[in-house]
């Protein structure tokens, strides 16, 4: 983890966020050590535990990032793939009507804040999209569970389509 | 024949199913009959943690790294408590610059924590926003320069650390790596802007309208007789207190509460609950702070305040956040290398314990080192589960002032006042009692 702007590589900086000793949360992680190697070497991963909206800043405008993390509120082992722009006006509609952000985080500002936040920084919200999936234990030392062991397959397939999708043209 | 008169009996229930900013997951519970509090909670439903359990069988330097897992936040304090600890026990004298090093390290911690929690946290409440995207709108300047403090303060653990976030090199004895000078010395000039904008934000919240709120509550921070408390000094209270670091059990103790995944603390002597953190420490420790620190706070006019009114404590984090701004400069001009960057040491049996002040307040660690050096038990009290009790005391006080509100400000009130004890929920979740049921 670190607090300096991605590389400039021309590689697509992937921000797998949670935490590895908790359960289900460890899933963007495990999920990471499935992509195939010429996808990893179009992707810049950077496990970061949690978005930290200075990794959102010091991006580029136009450069396109993927961001990865187990969610709360959908089904285990759903993968779920949204751009970062839908998510931004998911968080601030959410805002306006004073509700909480769902899916829920515990990251002291939940992630969809996060890329809503950078967004009015940036005057326009972050290019790239979110790969989540979903689960149901997040209990330290606990392993994945089953649910989300099986969707890992088709989560890393989601992340990997991010990768290819973000990286043509660069 | 007899005429029975019934009596209405209102009750009002405020309730928040799932704070917000606040780090982890916790509720609010407030039930209020007949002008009368019959019930204030702070709910905790995050799921246990077991990182006491989790660093048995471990090594010293093993649980140094492991206890920083558990808060992205605040993970110095909890390897800067484990290290003092083990260190006590082992007889360790670091090198005077290793120590200035792990000031300087925790100056970088509370600068990110403290600048998160003033302005994307609780400086939303204050201003009238539902969230920080929405105070972002229209005050996107303060957001940034906000951001770029905090950005100062990565950037120090990260020197220091390895990462911004549970960093890695600090080792009982030391550090497995210093840093050179020139890389601390291209560090002032962010430092320096930082500084000037962290004096800028306590006239700032400084500024604020503060809602009316008086309980004098007990105050329980470090002291240290020639600095500002991080991690070292003696445990004080408001009335008399006074024990050494590693001596917290003397005078408080954990319980079960139900309805908690979270203990709480106590103090053995029967008086109720405590306050830690900023405020407690401003109230203990103020003549200790910075000289521009103590400027700051006496142009604020609130060193008073502080005492007792909890949703003042934003104005002692952001004096705090000056003081870490300018001792991190101090330190860095005046810094040399340590010519031992890590003691080396032999492990014995005993009792390590130490306390030392997270951002939030006091962090209690001890641990039993058995002949082979290896942990046989540990014991971690965060400050949030120091302060479960006075949150909860605070709110008895706060309902009478939001009893005549309609009912929805009434409840982003109290939110607000649970927000003003900055909680980490997610430090403070674990459980005590751990049955075992055999089939």
């Amino acid at each position: 983890m670190t607090d300096r702007a991605p590389p400039v590589t021309g590689r697509v900086p992937v921000f797998v966020c949670g935490e590895p000793a908790r359960g289900d949360d460890a899933a963007g992680f495990a999920a990471v050590e499935l992509l195939p190697a010429e996808v990893r070497a179009r992707a810049e991963i950077r496990e970061v535990g949690r978005l930290d909206v200075l990794f959102l800043l010091d991006l580029p405008t136009e450069e396109a990032c993927v961001v990865v993390d187990a969610v709360a509120g959908i089904e285990p082992g759903e993968v779920w793939v949204r751009p970062l722009p839908a998510l931004v006006g998911r968080a601030r509609a959410l805002a306006d009507a004073g509700r909480a952000p769902e899916p829920r985080s515990s990251h002291e500002l939940p992630l969809e804040q996060v890329l809503a936040l950078a967004a009015t920084l940036r005057d326009a919200p972050p290019a790239g999209m979110f790969v989540g999936i979903g689960g149901s234990c997040w209990d330290v030392g606990t392993p994945l569970t089953e649910a989300v062991v099986a969707g890992l397959p088709e989560f890393a397939a989601a992340i990997a389509a991010a990768i290819e999708a973000h990286a043509q043209g660069r | 024949m007899s005429t029975a008169t019934k009596k209405i009996v209102e009750e009002r229930l405020y309730e928040v199913g799932e704070l917000t900013r606040v780090e982890g997951e916790g509720s609010l519970r407030l039930r209020v009959r007949d002008g009368e509090v019959v019930e204030a909670r702070l709910g905790i439903f995050e799921t246990p943690r077991y990182f006491e359990q989790l660093v048995v069988g471990r090594t010293p330097d093993e649980a140094i790294d492991m206890v920083a897992r558990i808060c992205g936040i605040c993970p110095v304090a909890y390897q800067m408590s484990a290290s003092h600890a083990f260190e006590d026990l082992f007889g360790v004298r670091i090198d005077p610059s290793s120590r200035a090093l792990r000031r300087l390290f925790y100056c970088g911690e509370w600068i990110e924590s403290h600048a998160l929690h003033i302005y994307l946290l609780h400086a939303p409440d204050f201003l009238g926003y539902p969230s920080a995207i929405h105070m972002a709108a229209d005050h996107r300047p303060l957001v940034e320069q906000a951001l770029r403090m905090k950005k100062a303060g990565n950037r120090l653990v990260t020197i220091l650390g390895g990462r911004p976030i549970h960093p890695v090199s600090v080792r009982v004895g030391g550090w497995s790596r210093a840093p050179r000078v020139a890389e601390l010395r291209d560090h002032r000039p962010a430092l320096e802007e930082g500084l000037a904008f962290a004096q800028e934000t306590v006239k700032i919240v400084a500024g604020f309208t503060m809602p009316t709120f008086a309980r004098e509550p007990r105050v329980v921070s470090l002291r240290h007789a020639a600095e500002y408390p991080f991690s070292d000094g003696r445990i004080v209270s408001s009335d008399g207190v006074d024990l050494a670091p590693s001596a917290w059990r003397d005078a408080f103790q954990e319980f079960q509460v139900e309805g908690s995944n979270a203990l709480h603390a106590r103090s053995l002597d029967g008086k109720g609950p405590y306050l830690v953190g900023p405020a407690a420490r401003v109230v203990l420790a103020g003549d200790q702070l910075h000289p521009l620190a103590k400027e700051a706070l006496a142009a604020s006019g609130y060193a008073k305040l502080i005492r007792t009114n909890i949703y003042a404590s934003i104005v002692a984090r952001a004096v705090e956040l000056v003081h870490a701004f300018a001792e991190a400069i101090d330190i860095i001009d005046a810094y040399r290398p340590p010519s031992e960057t890590l003691v080396p040491w032999q492990s014995r049996p005993g009792v390590a314990a130490w306390a030392t002040e997270a951002p939030r307040g006091l962090l209690f660690h001890r641990y039993e080192v058995d002949e082979a050096g290896r942990i046989k038990s540990a014991q971690i009290v965060p400050p949030t589960s120091q302060n479960q009790a006075a949150i909860e005391a605070d709110l008895v006080v706060a309902a009478k002032e939001v009893l005549d509100m309609p009912h929805e400000a009434a409840t982003h009130r109290l939110e607000q006042m649970i927000r003003s004890y900055d909680p980490c929920i997610s430090c403070a979740t674990h459980f005590l009692d751990l049955t075992i049921e055999e089939a």
